[in-house]
């Protein structure tokens, strides 16, 4: 089915969401990441600085492309212009696959911009069904949904999410996008059981894992990818890993960037409890 | 709720920073987070993310009015001008018209009269910045047309360069402060007319003369060959083909 391009290189391993910050010491010092991960919406402009340096990092390092414009669950008409720019970017960047948050951000022509949550029930299912469809009918590509983090539980939600998400690429015939802090995020906000969680996972569609930190506030934990991964995340994310250990694996930190070394020193963590885990399965 | 009926209360609520009643109703509570909350939070949440847009737009504005003072001016505006573009980069449009009332309106602005120009200067870098970059003029294929067709030709500006009149020194006042160390600095008198270019990844700000803004208006509004020689313009656009300021004609 995939369309983006014929010489798509394969993902592997741990890597970082490329964020421009971190660009010039990347080009210049090439450091050992296995692929980087694009913001898509951020280098959707037609020129500016990105351009040219995205050519050259595509030179070295596999790419995909997270997105957060689609509005997946949004009841608005499908912003296919977007999706065809979100495709030629795909192409030009070569990259291996396109992601997106199963949430909506926009209605009545007001766009949020921030990832906002949905009830998980009969209704919505079959709209994101057909809205995930259409996606990938535009894309010309399967596309990996992601779990959000959540701030508000609906009473109309009578599904769990994880039945929700399940039920949804299984129906929809797309990929997931595991994160694995908005689980825990989601687990100290409502109570989820992020083990259980991950143990129901339809992990053979699992295809690509985030992993970021939280921040605490007063009486909850907002996802604010502004921390180091916290030691409850990462032992959901050995447990995940468990079941498959060659998902690949990316380190999001998105607000308050630290030094590449931070990220760096991050990825080593997520390789060495891969390394431990098939040690401990061969 | 139905789940479109939902959205749309939703996001009412994000835009007006208002909470619905009947929305509530629909939210349980969770031991740590009362339905007010959860609304308060994406408010919040939507809130910050158009204020850091704004303050990342107009650097130069944030240092002259401070980051505190900044955000609330911002928070003022976001509060009646909800997003409408997917792209976050292609919000804040009209911030410079608000920043002009405000120097109307408030007595501690009345001294930055200067300051809803600023603003405007500062969206254009930030349209400059995003634009695509400068095709070359194909002359070649204006040289086929005939006499007729040329006289009839409409010029076409680079995305990438951005012009404006000012009653201010918008331009010496932009400059002072990009590199601001801190030091009291007196704003010079002179109006000023800056044009904004993007040349590969650098962008050049600089004067331009009276004549060149005229005959850039004109250009801009969509004029063609025969009217800007009749303006008596003409004569300029050699050289705004040569710095690539006109890409194209139609």
């Amino acid at each position: 089915m995939s369309v983006l391009a014929s010489n798509v290189r394969p993902i592997s391993g741990v890597g970082i969401g490329l964020r421009s910050q971190h660009i010039h010491e990347i080009l210049t010092t090439l450091p050992d990441l296995d692929w980087l991960e694009l913001l898509a919406d951020n280098h959707l402009a037609e020129g500016g600085q990105s351009v040219d340096q995205l050519d050259s990092i595509s030179k070295h390092y596999p790419l995909t492309l997270h997105c957060v414009g689609m509005s997946l669950a949004s009841v608005e008409p499908l912003d296919l212009e977007y999706c065809q720019r979100i495709k030629r970017l795909a192409k030009r960047v070569n990259a291996s696959w396109i992601s997106e948050h199963l949430c909506f951000s926009a209605a009545l022509g007001v766009y949020s911009h921030d990832l906002l949550p949905i009830p998980y029930n009969k209704e919505t299912l079959a709209h994101c069904v057909q809205r995930v469809q259409q996606i990938q009918e535009a894309l010309g590509d399967r596309l990996l949904v992601e779990n959000v983090s959540s701030y508000m539980t609906f009473k109309n939600s009578d599904m769990s999410e994880i039945s929700f998400i399940s039920a949804l690429a299984e129906q929809a015939d797309c990929d997931l996008l595991i994160d694995v802090n908005n689980i825990y995020v989601n687990q100290l906000n409502h109570g989820l059981d992020g083990k259980a969680y991950i143990d129901h996972l339809p992990v053979e569609r699992v295809r690509e894992i985030h992993l970021a930190g939280y921040q605490q506030q007063e009486n909850f934990v907002l996802d604010a990818h502004n921390n180091p991964v916290s030691e409850p995340v990462w032992a959901l994310y050995q447990r995940l890993i468990e079941r498959q250990p060659n998902i690949p694996t990316l380190i999001e930190w998105d607000n308050d960037i630290p030094p590449l070394q931070v990220l760096l020193d991050e990825v080593k963590k997520a390789r060495q409890i891969i390394q431990r885990v098939k040690e401990a399965q061969a | 709720m139905k789940l479109q009926t939902m959205q749309e209360v939703f996001i009412k609520q994000l835009s007006q920073f208002e909470s619905d009643a009947t929305f509530l109703t629909q939210l349980t509570s969770t031991s740590s987070l009362q339905p007010e909350q959860q609304i308060e939070i994406y408010q919040n949440n939507v809130r910050g993310a158009l204020q850091s847009c704004l303050a990342q737009i107009y650097p130069v504005c944030c240092t002259i009015l401070g980051e505190q003072y900044f955000k609330q001016l911002a928070k003022g505006y976001i509060q009646h001008h909800p997003s409408r573009h997917s792209d976050l980069n292609g919000y804040g449009e009209s911030f410079s018209a608000f920043i002009s009332e405000q120097c109307q309106q408030r007595t501690e602005l009345f001294e930055f009269s200067y300051l809803g120009d600023l603003v405007q200067l500062e969206w254009l870098y930030h349209a400059v910045y995003y634009a695509a970059s400068a095709s070359l003029f194909d002359f070649d294929a204006f040289a086929k047309l005939s006499a007729s067709q040329q006289e009839n030709s409409v010029f076409q500006l680079a995305p990438c360069f951005q012009f404006m009149a000012s009653d201010f020194p918008v331009l010496s006042i932009w400059q002072l402060n990009r590199s601001a160390t801190g030091e009291q600095r007196s704003v010079p008198n002179n109006a000023e007319k800056v044009g904004i270019f993007r040349h590969e990844n650098q962008i050049s700000l600089f004067e331009i003369e009276p004549l060149e803004v005229d005959a850039l208006s004109l250009i801009q509004s969509g004029v063609s060959l025969q009217t800007l020689v009749q303006s008596g313009v003409d004569h300029l656009l050699p050289t705004f083909i040569q710095k690539g300021w006109i890409v194209g004609f139609g």
